[in-house]
């Protein structure tokens, strides 16, 4: 009897914890990690995960974002030069290894996957949201992945598509996926701006919570900025005679008014991404989480506490010749664009500055558009990030576009009333409508110049346009390669994906 | 503390092997002489004491029980032979014991014969070579006899020793020794050499010449193939494993002073090379079976203690308590550990009390350690003249305080920072037992006091090992450890900022102490600098170099205590005879404590140097815990001459880990702990909570059979099925299989001829084990919400809204690394044991190994890289171990070598872009050209990857051709591999590597009378050193930054104008980086021959020893790395791992990377081994 029961036990011992093992087996991790069972169950974690991508365009956590959105294609243009008042040299920066080049393509593609994510996610999360929520969710991922196809496309051009989260089981040598043709690489564009221009919020749905965030207006912008590179321009118009519909854009009455850290996404601003001082020294090659250097960096170079970051580092400012292409009377020259000698008080600045003849950079000249004084309630010398935000596209860039496309549907009438407006808000006198190619283009190219320097969009209108040529041999003597109408793609990306195809010329 | 005899079992060709059944001592293996055939007749009067025994139907061994209790007598016999489980029935009253054993084996061929109080029970129709008969005392002729000799025999601490065989050399005449150890023999003069023999110890010759008593002492074998094994969920005697397995004994751990046991292992074991990461009290060893079994995870091995995984730390267990320790070195072994069987498996025994008399052990020594090897650096004159020169080779001013070399004082920091300091350890044990009861107490301090300033370790360890008898079926027991260790630590296991790289670089003409008036007895340091640069340009001393002698004794503080508990207890229950049942449950818990101390230096010292100008005070606990419970139903059966057992097990295990970390920065200046009173005064900062804390189960089905035919053919198959926590849900189980068989052919009938053969095994094994040792929830993809840092800007308040983003992606089918390996072995005993040997050699296929997999950025996936199963490796190697005992005249000589090959190739990188893996071991990038280790397909793991030096461009027309440019006469040149006219880091090519190919060891031992002397040493060749150092001290200028520093005298032969030097560049403040480039002139020879230990010994002899109640009393003198053979020319060539910047994650890839590691010391000691 003893016997048995000690063999009963024996076995009852030996089982038990086998029939229990798969529970036992269960460990989950206790320091907070979120994994794929629990993220994405609520609209907030959608929210949040949605934040976490427009936080890559901030360019904080790898150093690239809009900050060099700006600076790279202005310098390439030559309007804008290094600190030593040098020219960019275009060989290196058209160089399949150029650190700039890699990085922009890495931030599109980091945010495509995250909209991929978020697009799957959102497709298995019915129980959790509601049907408008859900519509929401995608149009916002769309818009971020439609823009960010719009940006690899203008400057990249054949790249590879990637709509799907990555099955991270496929065999290790299996090809991550070739470039296709630029035109389909549009077509993705056009149906993603598309979905999106349909669902988003527009600013006022929004609320003044959520401003900064994607809209409808924003979408139908690019939207009508990708057809005019396909050159639809029916679909291109309809999309700005939508956006005009909405009603929610204006052009300030003040230039100076646009660029304002006090007062960000005005009524001009289509799409801007946002930024916030952040009080946190700044340190060349530091690291920011929220705020940019844009302002030290565009700051005459060392022109004191008072009127700049840590004393301005003037790592990126205009020629003098891109100055004085400006009619004189131009608000824009005179309120966006000063050069040694001249006077400026910007924001954040207790007094104004008379910019010194004497300074190491007398030969340039210095937009206002993201330089400010040190911020605001912050004592001089505080050398704080900057929270000045970099506008990706504006209503005056949008008329510009706008009147290119009613001229290109022969609506020359309507398209100088477009361009004229942009003008008449400088102060200058409107153009004399002709029904010339070359004279309007000479108008318009010249107008977004003085517009939009120094801001993301301008060196892709010369490329597009196909005017890059000569703008390069009249304004700065340059002969241009016509390889330069496209980036490299990255050289890494290629020893990685040898399928990947390479621009002509490179 | 007594040698066990349970566990001998010696082989002897053709002899049988006895069992000796009795209540007292459970299982005694004795080694029995093969016996005649011939009826025995005793004749013993022992034959006549008269007992009374009454039984129906009971087992024979009852009877023989019965009978064993009623007299003094004892029964030998083997099961296999002697069917003790027949039925008899018996009743006599006051009869003759002969009588009675007669009636029991009535009408079997099971004859008796008296030995002493010993009755020999054996079969009379086995077939016996009659060569192979030595003796039978009964009927042996004895010819002349004209001498007879007495005596007793001793094991070695002085118990006595029955049935041992003394037998006259050349004759078949002899006896055995009875209960008391006695004998008595009559020789056939004084030309007779008595040998004695017995299993588990090493058989003695002893001529007799005129004596008449001859007392001996014998000492264990320790080379011996009767030993018992320990294998995992259980153990085997060493003649029928048929896997490889390596093993040291309590004498090779307990004569040499370690402070953790993986130390005691160095050279002793063929295949398993043991490599102190750091000469540090405390430091870390890494231990290596078989090669390295990982590209990314560690390849230490699993380390066992008791039959329980060892959840903590190494340092936590006193080598002192150590009866053995059992490597499983094939994969056919390790496959009992399964999924944790890859890097191999420690099996570590720790000491149990024994029935019988109570015995006290004291063990102690005292040491002084001290500096084995300092490096050569320029004295104050020569470096006065060469930093002048230095200067003045660039066309810079010079400094004029080194105007006059010959003038300057010398002060020698590497005096300052090494010191001769105390090691101790002193061991009480108390073992003790009776039938029912049996109890080992230990109680253990050791102390080693650093060989750099700043560093020292403490440890106090108690264990208490129970066991208990309940009844005759039920054991049960516990184990039980706690120690307790403090260390302080000084930090030179560092790529930058290393003690020893820095104290190299301080400048010799610098006083270590000021000599100031007012500052007399202050530490030289940023003071000073007030004081020396009076006169000097920023040129002269580089800003960024720390006096260590001063930062390690006033400013910085690295202290580390753990705390630690092991207890299991368990119960084995027979179930039926030899059906046994097992549950044992462990609980480990480990807590380790941690700070490091930065205080704040005053201002002037502080805004010139690297001090802190506030106090930094970090804190960190971790913890881990451990819960496992293992249930084993174990089985033996005998039927005919098939042995068969089996064994299957259930193991669950769960352990937890948690870490805290706080910074405190600004703590005020003397507070060298968190003050939560004095909260006000300073910030916490950094990680001031959670850290990674995670946690694993694993839950194992285990099973075993063993089966040999008549000891000859051997086969033995483990399988065990483990899941594990660590992967996804599908993927969880994993099953490892492995076999293994052997062939002793020693017993086969064609072998018996061959007397100089003893023992000869072949065996064969092959087996699957995989490696779980890998990272928490790797299956899982993380999403991370870094509140801070990954944010957006919205809304008209521009409000924070925190970004939920994904950490990694993971490859959900991750799983176990896997490892096959294939194993050919051979075990031999020659000429009666004098020479064993073991041979092994080994392919070891290591797949499924993790890897970081590359892939396009197209993907998003971040950082580009999934861990995945997509690497492969092989190693092949060759182990030879040999062994050679023989007493030559009266010295009783033993030798045992070790060596093993290892050769090492990389066979599949998949997913990884750029067909290799590469690893950062750079002091400087810049300067020093990106050294790396690369690691490609087809080669060896983690070699040297850098330039190769083409010696020193002469003159102006060798600068042209240089394929570099802003090179001038004087710099070093490097060979244009990728022949392009252009030297650039395509030219860089492999330089060597870290693993060696040959490691060896030797033990020499030998014993004159009261006196013993071992000599052991190990040694490693085929080996480069990647000697990191050089950065340092081959120039004089800082980093190649600013300030001139101190270096090796290699700098006296510095090139100085065409043909001068062909080696060493020249010697000017302005050089190009290439010059620091890492190249092969970093890399060195990194073979060495170590003395490791030298001992001397005596023992007191017993009539002494005896008056102190004393059973042995030893005092020995020993000294430890007295030399070292090696042209290294750094500290030390026992390089370990590199440790980058405190991490030691990449270490496989990083293996002999010297950053300035601190060397191992020179230690003499006194020691004594006492026993009551």
């Amino acid at each position: 009897m003893k016997k048995i029961i000690i063999q009963a036990l024996a076995m009852v011992t030996i089982f038990a914890v086998s029939n229990c093992s798969e529970s036992f087996l269960d460990s989950k991790p206790n320091d907070g990690t979120v994994s794929d069972a629990f993220a994405f169950q609520d609209k907030e974690s959608f929210d949040s995960f949605t934040f976490g991508a427009y936080a890559e365009f901030m360019g904080t956590n790898d150093g690239s974002g809009a900050m060099n959105w700006v600076i790279i294609p202005n310098e390439i243009l030559q309007d804008v030069v290094l600190v030593d008042e040098k020219p960019l040299d275009l060989a290196s920066k058209f160089n399949a290894s150029n650190g700039y080049i890699v990085d922009q393509w890495k931030t599109f593609y980091k945010v495509i996957s995250k909209t991929n994510l978020l697009l799957e996610k959102a497709k298995g999360a019915e129980a959790f949201l509601t049907g408008e929520e859900l519509v929401k969710i995608e149009a916002e991922a769309k818009f971020l992945r439609g823009f960010c196809y719009f940006m690899l496309a203008r400057a990249y051009g054949n790249v590879p598509i990637n709509l799907a989260n990555y099955d991270p089981t496929k065999p290790v040598d299996q090809i991550d996926g070739s470039c296709v043709a630029e035109q389909q690489v549009w077509d993705q564009v056009i149906s993603d701006l598309t979905d999106a221009s349909l669902s988003l919020n527009t600013r006022t749905e929004w609320g003044a919570e959520n401003l900064g965030r994607a809209t409808k207006g924003a979408a139908l912008a690019y939207l009508a900025n990708a057809y005019m590179y396909q050159k639809n321009w029916e679909q291109a118009e309809k999309a700005c005679q939508d956006l005009i519909a909405i009603g929610e854009y204006r052009l300030l009455e003040n230039v100076r008014e646009i660029f304002s850290e006090e007062n960000e996404n005005t009524d001009e601003s289509i799409f801007e991404v946002q930024y916030r001082t952040q009080e946190t020294n700044i340190q060349w090659g530091g690291q920011p989480n929220y705020g940019n250097e844009l302002s030290v960096w565009t700051a005459p170079r060392q022109i004191g506490d008072k009127w700049a970051i840590n004393g301005g580092w003037g790592e990126a400012v205009l020629t003098r010749k891109m100055a004085d292409s400006f009619d004189p009377a131009d608000e824009r020259r005179k309120e966006l664009v000063k050069a040694p000698g001249e006077t400026y008080q910007g924001e954040g600045m207790s007094e104004a500055l008379t910019i010194p003849l004497t300074i190491s950079q007398k030969n340039s000249a210095f937009s206002t558009k993201y330089w400010y004084g040190p911020w605001p309630g912050t004592p001089e010398g505080d050398n704080y990030y900057g929270g000045v935000n970099v506008i990706m596209m504006r209503y005056a860039e949008f008329k510009l576009n706008y009147a290119e496309i009613l001229f290109e549907l022969g609506n020359t009438d309507l398209a100088y009333e477009q361009l004229n407006d942009v003008r008449v808000r400088a102060k200058l006198a409107g153009r004399p409508t002709s029904a010339d190619r070359e004279t309007f283009f000479i108008d318009l190219m010249n107008e977004r110049r003085w517009e939009l320097n120094f801001e993301p969009n301008l060196w892709f209108h010369y490329t597009r346009t196909g005017r890059a040529s000569k703008f390069f041999l009249d304004e700065y003597s340059l002969t241009f390669d016509p390889k330069w109408n496209k980036y490299p793609v990255p050289q890494s990306e290629r020893d990685q994906n040898p399928d990947l195809c390479q621009n002509e010329g490179y | 503390m007594k040698k066990t005899r349970l566990s001998c079992r010696l082989y002897v060709p053709h002899s049988v092997s006895f069992t000796r059944e009795s209540p007292l001592l459970s299982m005694i293996a004795v080694l029995l002489l093969a016996v005649s055939s011939l009826q025995v007749q005793a004749k013993d009067s022992l034959d006549q004491e008269k007992i009374s025994i009454n039984k129906e139907s009971a087992a024979v061994k009852l009877v023989l029980k019965e009978i064993e209790r009623q007299t003094k007598l004892r029964f030998f016999y083997n099961t296999q032979q002697v069917d003790v489980k027949r039925k008899v029935t018996v009743s006599f009253k006051d009869t003759p014991v002969g009588d009675v054993i007669e009636e029991v084996f009535k009408g079997t061929s099971i004859h008796f014969k008296f030995a002493g109080r010993q009755i020999l029970l054996f079969d009379s129709a086995l077939q016996v070579n009659p060569d192979k008969v030595l003796t039978n005392p009964m009927t042996a002729e004895t010819s002349t006899t004209v001498q007879t000799v007495s005596g007793k025999v001793m094991d070695e601490q002085g118990q006595p020793l029955p049935g041992v065989n003394v037998i006259e050399k050349g004759t078949t005449n002899g006896t055995s020794t009875d209960a008391d150890g006695k004998y008595n023999l009559s020789v056939s003069g004084e030309n007779a050499v008595l040998i004695f023999s017995f299993i588990g110890y090493v058989t003695e010759e002893i001529p007799v010449g005129t004596k008449t008593v001859i007392d001996i002492k014998m000492g264990p074998d320790i080379t011996s193939l009767s030993e018992v094994v320990v294998t995992g969920y259980g153990s085997q005697e060493k003649k029928v494993v048929t896997g490889a397995v390596a093993s040291i004994s309590e004498r090779d751990i307990s004569s040499i002073s370690v402070t953790g046991f993986d130390q005691a292992m160095q050279g002793r074991m063929a295949g398993v090379q043991v490599t102190q990461n750091s000469g540090e009290p405390g430091g870390s060893v890494s231990v290596r079976i078989r090669g390295v079994g990982s590209i990314n995870n560690t390849t230490e091995p699993l380390y066992v203690v008791d039959g329980i995984p060892l959840a903590g730390n190494l340092n936590g267990i006193n080598p002192n308590d150590i009866e053995r320790i059992d490597v499983l070195k094939d994969a056919a072994s390790a496959a009992i550990y399964g999924s944790r069987g890859t890097n191999g498996v420690v099996l570590v025994t720790t000491k149990r009390g024994k029935a019988g008399k109570l015995t006290l052990s004291l063990n102690s020594y005292v040491g002084v350690q001290n500096s084995a090897n300092k490096v050569d650096l320029l004295n104050g004159p020569q470096f006065a003249k060469l930093a002048n020169e230095n200067l003045a080779n660039a066309g810079l001013a010079t400094n004029p305080a080194w105007d006059n070399p010959e003038s300057q004082p010398s002060y020698d920091w590497q005096d300052a920072i090494f010191q001769s300091s105390s090691i101790q350890s002193h061991n009480v044990s108390v073992g003790s037992g009776s039938e029912k009861s049996q109890t080992f107490f230990s109680l253990g301090y050791f102390q080693q006091g650093g060989l750099i300033i700043g560093s020292d370790f403490e440890r106090y360890t108690v264990r208490l090992n129970t066991d208990y008898n309940i009844g005759n079926r039920v054991k049960v027991g516990g184990t039980f450890n706690v120690s307790y260790y403090e260390k302080q630590t000084s930090p030179t296991d560092n790529n930058y900022n290393g003690i020893l790289t820095n104290v190299a670089m301080l400048q010799p003409t610098m006083p270590i102490y000021s000599d100031v008036d007012g500052q007399n007895g202050v530490y030289y340091g940023w003071e000073g600098y007030n004081f020396i640069s009076k006169n000097s340009s920023v040129d002269f001393y580089p800003t960024g170099l720390n006096n260590e002698v001063h930062t390690n004794l006033q400013y910085n503080r690295r202290y580390g205590s753990n705390l630690q508990l092991l207890a299991a207890a368990f119960a084995e229950v027979e179930i039926i005879k030899e059906l046994k049942f097992r549950s044992t449950l462990n609980v480990s818990v480990g807590n380790s404590f941690g700070d490091q101390t930065q205080r704040a230096a005053p201002a002037e010292i502080s805004d010139i140097g690297q001090y802190r100008n506030s106090t930094k005070y970090t804190e960190s606990w971790d913890k881990t815990d451990q819960v496992n419970w293992i249930n084993s139903l174990s089985y033996k059966r005998t039927i005919g001459k098939h042995n068969l057992s089996a064994l299957v097990a259930m193991d669950a295990l769960k352990n937890n880990y948690r870490y805290v970390n706080v910074d405190a920065a600004n703590a005020p200046e003397e507070q060298f702990s968190i003050d939560a009173s004095d909260s006000e005064s300073r910030t916490v900062s950094g990680s001031k909570t959670g850290g990674p804390s995670t946690n694993y189960s694993l839950v194992s089905y285990i099973g075993r059979v063993t089966y040999d035919y008549n000891d000859k053919y051997l086969l033995t198959v483990n399988v065990r099925r483990d899941g594990s926590s660590k992967f996804a849900p599908g993927n969880r189980y994993g099953t490892f299989p492995s076999a293994s068989v052997g062939w002793r052919l020693s017993e086969e009938s064609f072998m018996q001829s061959v007397r100089v053969v003893n023992d000869l095994k072949m065996r064969i094994s092959y087996g699957e084990v995989g490696n779980q040792n890998i990272q928490n929830f790797a299956y899982y993809n993380t999403y991370s919400d870094n509140r801070g840092t990954y944010v957006y800007v919205l809304g008209t308040n521009q409000d924070l809204v925190s970004g939920i983003y994904l950490n990694s992606v993971a490859d959900p089918t991750i799983h176990w690394e896997k490892s096959t390996q294939v194993n050919f072995g051979v075990d031999a005993a020659l000429m009666n044991g004098m020479f064993t040997l073991s041979a092994d050699y080994y392919i070891k296929k290591l797949s499924d190994l993790l890897g970081n997999v590359n892939y396009s950025s197209v993907l998003g996936i971040p950082g580009n890289t999934i861990l995945r199963n997509s690497f492969s490796m092989e190693n092949k190697g060759l182990e030879i171990a040999l062994g050679f005992n023989k007493k030559l005249g009266a010295v009783d000589f033993s030798a045992n070598a070790n060596f093993s090959t290892l050769s090492n190739k990389v066979t599949k990188l998949n997913g990884v872009a750029t067909d290799y893996v590469s690893q950062s071991i750079s002091v400087n990038a810049n300067s020093d050209g990106n050294a790396s280790t690369r690691t490609y397909v087809g080669d060896r793991i983690g070699n040297f990857y850098g330039y190769v030096t083409d010696g020193i461009i002469q003159n102006t027309d060798e600068v042209s051709n240089s394929g570099m440019t802003g090179l001038s006469p004087g710099d070093r040149r490097y060979k244009d591999i990728v022949v392009d006219g252009v030297v650039d880091d395509k030219d860089r090519t492999v330089l060597g590597n870290g693993l060696p190919k040959y490691i060896f060891g030797l033990n020499l031992e030998a014993k004159y009378k009261m006196f013993d002397l071992s000599v052991f040493m190990n040694g490693q060749a085929e080996v480069e050193i990647a000697n990191m150092t050089k950065f340092y001290t081959g120039n004089m200028r800082f980093y190649n930054t600013t300030g001139i520093v101190n270096g090796s005298t290699d700098l006296l032969k510095s090139w100085n104008g065409e043909g001068t030097s062909n080696e060493v560049p020249r010697n000017s403040y302005n050089t190009p980086n290439s010059n620091r480039y890492f190249s092969s002139a970093y890399i060195e020879n990194g073979a060495f021959l170590r003395f490791r230990n030298v001992q001397l010994g005596y023992t007191v002899p017993s009539a002494i020893s005896g008056k102190l109640k004393m059973t042995n009393a030893r005092i020995y003198v020993a000294a430890q790395n007295l030399f070292t053979f090696t042209n290294y020319t750094g500290y030390d060539p026992e390089i370990g791992s590199g440790n980058i910047n405190g991490s030691t994650s990449q270490s496989q890839l990083t293996t002999g990377v010297d950053y300035g590691r601190y060397p191992t010391s020179r230690t003499f000691m006194l020691g004594v081994n006492l026993q009551f």
